[in-house]
């Protein structure tokens, strides 16, 4: 039990260290976007750049099952934490810091649902947590959670623990 | 020979009938996580084009979000021109392949009042489209008037015109 207890502390670690990645099904929000009884898949990663010190967020979206073309996609930024180099691979007007410090949000794009793959990206010196996103086609939305940014001192705290935590595992294996 | 009551009357009932309405108000919320957004909408009639107007005022922000965009259901698709607005937001110009009418690009703070508008052929219809806001991965939505499938003909137009103007005269006559 404490063998694989310390094994996920050390994976978790690391991840949070290096990259990260995880899969979300976008429910209908009010109106809602995905066809019914349906979802839309949304991969987020967050892989950290040790060169730059800066993570690179991408989210790669599945459109199919979208009711409308997409026009708009929003990652939580509640607390305007900094990001740089936002960038996708549509139409969608990129959104800067600068201007909207409250959003990581793309808008004023047209994907259509068999336009294929639709990806976003930005990157930003903080790490990931997880957040609330909204995905909108005109009026309709799906709504969900993905990988977005936390302050950097939550991120060292978060690593502290996870690599103390592997730490204490492998000390008390170690005595036994 | 009718009474002039009865003709008046019925030049009234025929009226309504043929030109439901020239102007249309109603009064909604939008509500999601973003917050709660008061909207009152008007459509008005001049005789040849409609006019929408929506006043939005963000009423309660939840946390620092603020308000980026607002989108009006076109699921028509129908034409329309002039849209403006009187905050920072970029106006949309038609698209016969979008879906909403959408101002994009802009900031309303909390207890702010922006009022979007554009023009129509297209009269209101009876029932009633969606109207989202969105920020920071949240949203609000509710529902407004927005364009329906009906253009009044010239036609109409002329014989409401006429309804009027035949009501006016027998009133004037009358007094």
């Amino acid at each position: 039990m404490k063998i694989v207890s310390s094994i996920v502390v050390f994976l978790l670690a690391a991840s949070v260290v290096g990259a990260v990645s995880m899969h979300t099904d976008l429910a209908p929000g009010t109106p809602p976007l995905p066809a019914p009884g349906t979802t839309i898949p949304l991969d987020a990663s967050a892989v950290f750049d040790t060169g730059s010190g800066l993570w690179t967020y991408t989210y790669v979206i599945d459109p199919s099952n979208a009711l409308l073309p997409i026009t708009g996609f929003s990652v939580a930024n509640v607390n305007h934490y900094v990001f740089y180099d936002a960038t996708n691979n549509k139409n969608f007007v990129n959104p800067t810091w600068e201007n909207f410090p409250s959003s990581v949000y793309w808008m004023g794009g047209s994907a259509p649902q068999n336009g294929g793959l639709i990806i976003f990206s930005f990157t930003s010196p903080l790490g990931p947590t997880v957040v609330n996103c909204t995905l909108h086609g005109g009026t309709k939305v799906a709504v969900g959670e993905t990988l977005g940014m936390i302050p950097e001192p939550m991120s060292l705290l978060a690593i502290g623990t996870l690599l103390t935590g592997g730490a204490v595992a492998l000390r008390r294996r170690k005595n036994k | 020979m009718l009474p002039k009551t009865t003709v008046l009357f019925v030049i009234a009932i025929l009226a309504v009938a043929a030109f439901p309405a020239l102007a249309v108000h109603m009064d909604s919320q939008l509500t999601g996580d973003l917050g709660v957004l008061d909207l009152a909408t008007d459509v008005t009639f001049d005789g040849s084009i409609w006019t929408y107007t929506y006043q939005l005022t963000f009423t309660t922000a939840v946390g620092s979000n603020y308000v980026h965009s607002f989108a009006v259901d076109n699921i028509g698709q129908y034409l329309f021109t002039n849209a403006s607005n009187t905050g920072n937001f970029t106006n949309p110009t038609y698209d016969p392949n979008a879906w909403s009418v959408d101002w994009i690009l802009g900031t309303m703070t909390p207890g702010q009042t922006v009022t979007f508008s554009y023009q129509s052929q297209h009269a209101p219809d009876v029932i009633t489209v969606w109207a989202t806001v969105g920020d920071s991965g949240a949203y609000a939505s509710g529902l407004t008037l927005g364009m329906g499938a009906e253009i009044p003909e010239p036609g109409t137009i002329l014989a409401l015109s006429g309804m009027f103007a035949a009501a006016a005269g027998l009133w004037r006559r009358r007094r």
